[in-house]
């Protein structure tokens, strides 16, 4: 699961999509097999105008408040940043990205650099909705999947659903925009005198 | 403290937990003084509802005294008596801000799970799974309520415990039940189930201006109570054929409404029972839609079918093709139960509905397994349990 969430720190935080730029290979010069490479879209509604949308989007440093397991994105200048997020075994993963292409309020788009631990691309696009209810954002993401234990780890994760697990992150951005906080029932009581298997992940595992 | 905990199907124990406290800024602890078992509650410790883990504090109906709230809590402060809907509503969203609250976007931390179950997910609600966000319930001593400002609502001393407890759920679960049916001057609405929700929905259908309600169930008792208390004309499903009756009631039209407050758990007779019964204890058929079906059927044409009993997967062989024909209109779903607390409040204050009617036991808390048994096993007997906790 950390690995599964690594990843997916990875890729809503900072991808912007090659096929959306018009790329097909990766930075490193290797060629994208962008059909063979794991592609994601999610969209979320949120209740909120879409200045505080981007600009809480925009901000990468706020990403960790919203996004599990990512522990921290620091802003270099240049439009470039470095993200650290949990990986498998309780080692870290980090990556350096840059932006490719920003529009105030619109749009968002990146890629990791060269070296990177994980290799993507993604975007996001910002909408009015319809009805003056709020702020459509759209995410779209590439990954290609590297090798080693990251690499099965990140592979096992999205042969999986990828766009759940977007949906999970957007689902707590939801939260935080429209009420300031994050629901959550950690921590609370209950009867139980050790540990039990938690029932969703079983569940979910059934219904995969 | 001491909580009432799910262990499995059958099985529920007070246990001594450790207190609640404060995890988000809008979090209030309430100290319960009155809670209830619920005919939902019932679908839990019969094991149908998925989702839920040992040790699982349950309850969803409940009220009692703020003893501590977050930084962020506006409008309720210590000592405040509230009672508290079972749907948590984080007032913000689209539904919240359109008074759908039960379909509340933001406060299911599992939100994720039941979007994959059910393509969506609506409030979290209290006691109810983890599916519905895990939430420790309320058949406690004392409570962790999250957006403790939005839903519960404060009530004054004048009306006690009793009086406004129910406010938290099967209350307002009736009265939009019949709201939902859209009545006119002159409509019959025909009501299965004459539990808790049922007789609740018979009241509020005669105060939405029904001419005529019928209730249907097979427990003497509740009939009893239908007729006696909510003055409904009965019919006995063990006993008759509800279809001709209802026929020869509406003189052919069939109800103008029809309102299934039984849910996934209706008794039923003959083969099309035990095909049901069959198929949900192989797990393939996870719902007994008997009612349901009925409820289509006897429907009159452009009538409405509203549906508060609960269900929550997959039935077979209704009778679709009779809605379409007949053109019926069908409503569902949780309670919003913030939308109706200002009206029932004023109506329980007037005299026009006293809710403790259809209270049959009242124990302590500690008793709650010997309270579960009785109200799943002898419908005649128990209509309804409320538990003080100590
Ligand atoms: N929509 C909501 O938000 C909401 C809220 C509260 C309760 N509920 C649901 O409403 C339903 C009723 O709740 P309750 O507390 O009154 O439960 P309850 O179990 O006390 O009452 C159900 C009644 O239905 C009767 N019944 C069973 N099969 C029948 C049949 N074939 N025909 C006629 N009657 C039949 C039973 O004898 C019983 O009297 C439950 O499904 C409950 O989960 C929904
Ligand atoms: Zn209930
Ligand atoms: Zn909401």
């Amino acid at each position: 699961m950390a690995g599964a969430g690594l990843i997916r720190r990875g890729l809503t935080g900072k991808c912007e999509i090659y096929t959306l730029l018009g790329m097909r290979s990766l930075p490193s010069g290797k060629p994208v097999p962008y059909e063979l490479g794991v592609r994601a879209r999610a969209a979320v509604t949120i209740n909120q105008p879409r200045e505080k949308v981007f600009a809480f989007l925009r901000q990468f440093e706020n990403l960790p408040r919203v996004m599990r397991h990512l522990k921290s994105v620091e802003e270099n200048g240049e439009g470039r940043s470095h993200w650290v997020a949990e990986g498998p075994m309780g080692k870290s993963v980090c990556w350096d990205a840059e932006i490719l292409n920003e529009e105030r309020d619109r749009l968002i788009a990146w890629k990791s650099l060269p070296g990177s631990q994980v290799d993507q691309a993604g975007s996001l696009r910002f909408h009015d909705a319809p009805g003056g209810r709020g702020t459509e954002v759209r995410a779209e993401l590439q990954y290609n999947p590297p090798a080693g234990v990251v690499g099965a780890y990140v592979a096992r994760f999205f042969d999986r659903e990828p766009e759940q697990e977007i949906v999970a992150d957007f689902q707590r951005l939801k939260q935080y925009l429209e009420t300031g906080e994050i629901a959550s029932t950690e921590d609370q009581s209950h009867g139980r005198t050790e540990p039990e298997k938690k029932v969703l992940p079983a569940m979910e595992e059934a219904m995969a | 403290m001491r909580a009432v905990c799910w262990y499995g199907k059958g099985d529920v124990r007070v246990e001594t937990v450790p207190d609640p406290s404060i995890l988000n800024p809008r979090d209030a602890i309430v100290r319960v003084t009155l809670t209830a078992i619920c005919g939902s509650d019932l679908h839990i410790y019969n094991g149908h509802i998925p989702g839920m883990e040992r040790g699982d504090i349950l309850g969803h109906e409940f009220m009692g005294e703020v003893v501590e709230v977050g930084a962020q809590v506006r409008n309720l402060k210590r000592g405040d008596r509230v009672v508290v809907p079972f749907t948590i509503c984080c007032g913000k969203c689209y539904f919240c801000q359109s008074q759908q609250w039960s379909l509340c976007d933001n406060t299911n931390p599992n939100a994720p799970a039941l979007h994959k179950l059910y393509g969506a997910s609506g409030a979290g609600l209290f006691g109810y799974s983890h599916l519905y966000g895990g939430y420790a319930g309320g058949q406690s001593q004392f409570v962790r309520v999250p957006f403790a400002g939005v839903a519960p609502i404060v009530v004054d001393n004048d009306l006690t415990d009793e009086q406004v407890l129910f406010l938290s759920d099967i209350l307002p679960t009736g009265f939009m039940a019949a709201d939902n049916c859209n009545i006119h001057a002159g409509d019959v609405v025909a009501v299965w189930g004459c539990g808790p929700v049922g007789q609740f929905a018979i009241r509020s259908a005669y105060l939405l201006g029904a001419e005529k309600v019928i209730a249907i169930d097979d427990v003497p008792e509740r009939l009893r109570l239908a007729r006696e208390r909510s003055g409904a004309i009965t019919i006995n499903c063990a006993t008759t054929d509800v279809m001709a009756e209802l026929n020869d009631l509406t003189a052919g039209r069939g109800p103008d409404s029809c309102i299934d407050a039984v849910g996934m758990e209706a008794h039923g007779y003959g083969l099309a029972y035990a095909y049901d019964r069959t198929k949900q204890a192989l797990m393939m058929e996870t719902d007994r839609p008997g009612v349901l079906r009925q409820a289509i059927a006897a429907c009159r044409k452009g009538g409405t079918l509203s549906i508060p009993g609960v269900y929550g997967g997959f039935i077979d062989n209704v009778p679709i093709g009779s809605a379409f024909a007949k053109g019926l209109t069908l409503r569902m779903g949780q309670t919003h139960v913030p939308r109706y607390l200002p009206t029932l409040m004023r109506r329980i204050r007037e005299h026009e509905i006293d809710p403790t009617f259809i209270i049959s036991h009242r124990t302590r808390l500690e008793d709650a397994p010997e309270a579960y048994k009785v109200f799943n096993q002898d419908k005649g007997a128990c209509t309804k349990v409320v538990m003080k906790p100590s």
